[in-house]
C-alpha cells in the first residue's frame, strides 16, 4: 500500500500535476448544485465519445434494403418482417442480436438526453447568476452557447442515423430550418442542399450526417469544451449572486483544494450520473422506433423526442414564418445578453428583469414541450412544405423531390 | 426450422429482485455508515460490491450463452429474453455505481467537516 502511495506521488510530482490538482476552487461553487450542471454535460458528452466508439464499430450507415424483425418494444409479438435500411438494421443488430449492444445503446440515448437537459439548465442557470458579468465571462458564454447550439445538432444527427420515422422527420424538420433563410434571399437551404446533393436521404447524405455526427460536430465541440474548460480554470466560476460586497467577497475567498475536495465531489457525480443513466436504461428503456422504406412519407402522429418537440408544437400551431424563427430568434438572443446586461451586480434582486426574461425563455421552451406531450395538435404534417413559397429573389430553389448534381 | 432457447438458471425476473434486494439494503447500509465512520462505510460497500459484481457476472454469463445460443433471433421471444436480461444486467451496473457514488460524495462531506482547505 506504502509502495503504492509513493507511486501516486511520484507520478503528481513528475507530471507536474500537483500544481493542477491543488488549484484553488472556491467552496460556494463545491457547494451550490447551480454550479454541477455544466460538469454534468461535460460528463456527459466524454460517455457519449466512449459508447459511440463502440457504437461507430458496429453500425452501418447505407440505404439498401434488408428484411428486419419488428421493434420487440413496440409491443410486436408476431414473427412477421419488414422492409428496412440497411442503416435501420445495423442498429437494429446492435440492439436486440448483440450480447450487451442493447446496454451500450441505451446508455448513449440516455447519455444524449441528459447532456441536452443538463445544457439546458446549465444555460438557465448561468443566464440566472448573470456569470457573463465577470471578466472573461462573456467570452464563456458565447462559447456556452455555441455549444449548446452544437449539442441540440448532434443530438439531431444522431436521431436521424438509424432511419426511423421519426429520425426521416428530423431531417425533414432540419432541412426546413435552413430553408428559412431563403425567406430572407440568403440561399442557405440551398447551399445546404447542394452541399448534401439532395433534398432527400440517399447514400451520400447519409453518410455524411454519419460523418458529421461521430467526426466533425464532436471534434468542434472537444476543441470548444477545451477552452471553455481553461477559462475556467484560469479565470475562475462565477461569482456567488449575493448583494453584499463584504460577504460576497468573503465567500469567494473560502476555498478548497480541487484534490482531493472537488475531485471526490466530480468523481460521485460520474458514478451517480452512470448510475442514474443505467437505471432509466433498465427502468424505461427506450424503444427503435418504426423503420422507414426510402420513399415513404412520414405519417401523421410520428413525433421528435422532448428536447425539439417545443419547436414542433409552435411549427404546428402558429404560423411558420414566426415559429420556425424562433430557435434562430433565441440562439441570437442568448448571443447578445451579455451586450445587454452590462449595469448593476449579479444578486438577483439588482437584475430581476434578467431573470424574469430567463424565465420567459423556460417558459417558452418548457410550455411548448409540455403542450407538445399533451394534446395531439391537429395541423397535418407536411414538413417539406411547411414553410410557404419563398418570395422570387430566393432563387435557385427546389421545391420538389428531386436529386442535385451528378 | 425454428429452434427453442432456453435459459438454464435463474430467471430474469428473479435475478432482478435478488439484485434489487442487495443495492437497497447495500444503499441503506452504507448511508447509515456514512453517518458513523467513513471507514467502514467503504468496507461495507466494497462486499456489497463484491456480491453485485457476483450477480453481474452471472447475468452476462447467461446473456453471452443465450446470444450465442444456435437459432438465436429467430422469433421475436428470444430477443424478449436477451432484452430483459440486459435490462437486469444494467440495473445492476447502476446499482453497483450508485454504492460507489455514495462513498466518494460521502467522502467530500467527510473532508468538509473536517474544514481542510487553503486557509
Amino acid at each position: 500500500m506504502r509502495a503504492l502511495v509513493r507511486l501516486w506521488e511520484l507520478i503528481l510530482e513528475r507530471f507536474h500535476l500537483k500544481e493542477f490538482l491543488e488549484h484553488p476552487v472556491p467552496r460556494y461553487s463545491n457547494l451550490n448544485p447551480l454550479y454541477w450542471l455544466g460538469d454534468v454535460a461535460a460528463m456527459s458528452f466524454f460517455i457519449l465519445a466512449i459508447t459511440g466508439f463502440a457504437l461507430a464499430l458496429l453500425y452501418t450507415p447505407g440505404l439498401s434494403l434488408t428484411k428486419t424483425p419488428p421493434d420487440p418494444l413496440l409491443g410486436h409479438l408476431g414473427n412477421e418482417v419488414y422492409d428496412a435500411t440497411q442503416s435501420y438494421s445495423s442498429v437494429y443488430k446492435i440492439t436486440y442480436l448483440t450480447p450487451l449492444g442493447f446496454i451500450l445503446r441505451q446508455i448513449h440515448l440516455w447519455s444524449a438526453y441528459m447532456m441536452i437537459f443538463a445544457t439546458l439548465t446549465h444555460f438557465f442557470a448561468k443566464f440566472i447568476l448573470g456569470s457573463y458579468k465577470r471578466r472573461g465571462g462573456g467570452a464563456l458564454w458565447l462559447l456556452g452557447v455555441f455549444l449548446g447550439f452544437l449539442t441540440i445538432n448532434q443530438a439531431v444527427l444522431g436521431y436521424i442515423l438509424p432511419l426511423h420515422l421519426d429520425g426521416i422527420l428530423a431531417i425533414q424538420i432540419g432541412l426546413n430550418l435552413f430553408r428559412y433563410f431563403d425567406y430572407f434571399g440568403i440561399p442557405v437551404g440551398q447551399l445546404v442542399l447542394s452541399v448534401l446533393g439532395s433534398l432527400f436521404v440517399t447514400d451520400q447524405v447519409i453518410k455524411m450526417i454519419y460523418v458529421l455526427h461521430i467526426l466533425v460536430v464532436p471534434a468542434i465541440i472537444l476543441v470548444l469544451l477545451g477552452l471553455k474548460i481553461n477559462g475556467i480554470l484560469y479565470g475562475g466560476v462565477s461569482p456567488p449572486p449575493i448583494k453584499d460586497e463584504e460577504l460576497r467577497r468573503r465567500a469567494m475567498e473560502e476555498k478548497e483544494p480541487f484534490y482531493p475536495h472537488r475531485f471526490a465531489l466530480t468523481v460521485g457525480q460520474l458514478l451517480l450520473q452512470l448510475s442514474v443513466i443505467l437505471l432509466l436504461a433498465a427502468m424505461t428503456p427506450l424503444p427503435l422506433l418504426e423503420p422507414w422504406v426510402p420513399g415513404q412519407q412520414v405519417p401523421a402522429g410520428v413525433r421528435p423526442p422532448w428536447p425539439v418537440m417545443w419547436y414542433y408544437t409552435y411549427v404546428k400551431m402558429i404560423d411558420p414564418f414566426i415559429s420556425v424563427g424562433l430557435p434562430i430568434f433565441l440562439v441570437l438572443f442568448a448571443l447578445v445578453v451579455p451586450l445587454l446586461d452590462r449595469r448593476g451586480g449579479v444578486s438577483i434582486e439588482e437584475r430581476w428583469i434578467w431573470v424574469a426574461i430567463a424565465i420567459v425563455y423556460i417558459a417558452i421552451i418548457g410550455y411548448g414541450t409540455v403542450l407538445g406531450f399533451l394534446v395531439d395538435i391537429p395541423k397535418e404534417i407536411t414538413p417539406l412544405t411547411r414553410i410557404s413559397v419563398p418570395p422570387d429573389y430566393a432563387v435557385p430553389y427546389i421545391g420538389t423531390p428531386q436529386a442535385v448534381g451528378p | 426450422m425454428m429452434l427453442a432457447v432456453e435459459v438454464q438458471g435463474l430467471s430474469a425476473t428473479a435475478l432482478a429482485y435478488v439484485a434489487a434486494a442487495v443495492a437497497v439494503i447495500g444503499a441503506i447500509s452504507v448511508y447509515g455508515l456514512l453517518q458513523v465512520d467513513r471507514r467502514w462505510a467503504s468496507y461495507t460497500a466494497l462486499l456489497f460490491e463484491a456480491v453485485l459484481v457476483a450477480l453481474f457476472a452471472y447475468t452476462v454469463n447467461i446473456i453471452y450463452a443465450l446470444y450465442s445460443a444456435p437459432g438465436f433471433g429467430s422469433t421475436i421471444k428470444d430477443i424478449e429474453l436477451g432484452v430483459e436480461y440486459q435490462r437486469v444486467a444494467a440495473g445492476m451496473l447502476s446499482a453497483m455505481l450508485f454504492l460507489a457514488a455514495l462513498v466518494s460524495i460521502g467522502y467530500y462531506m467527510e473532508l468538509q467537516k473536517r474544514g481542510e482547505g487553503h486557509e
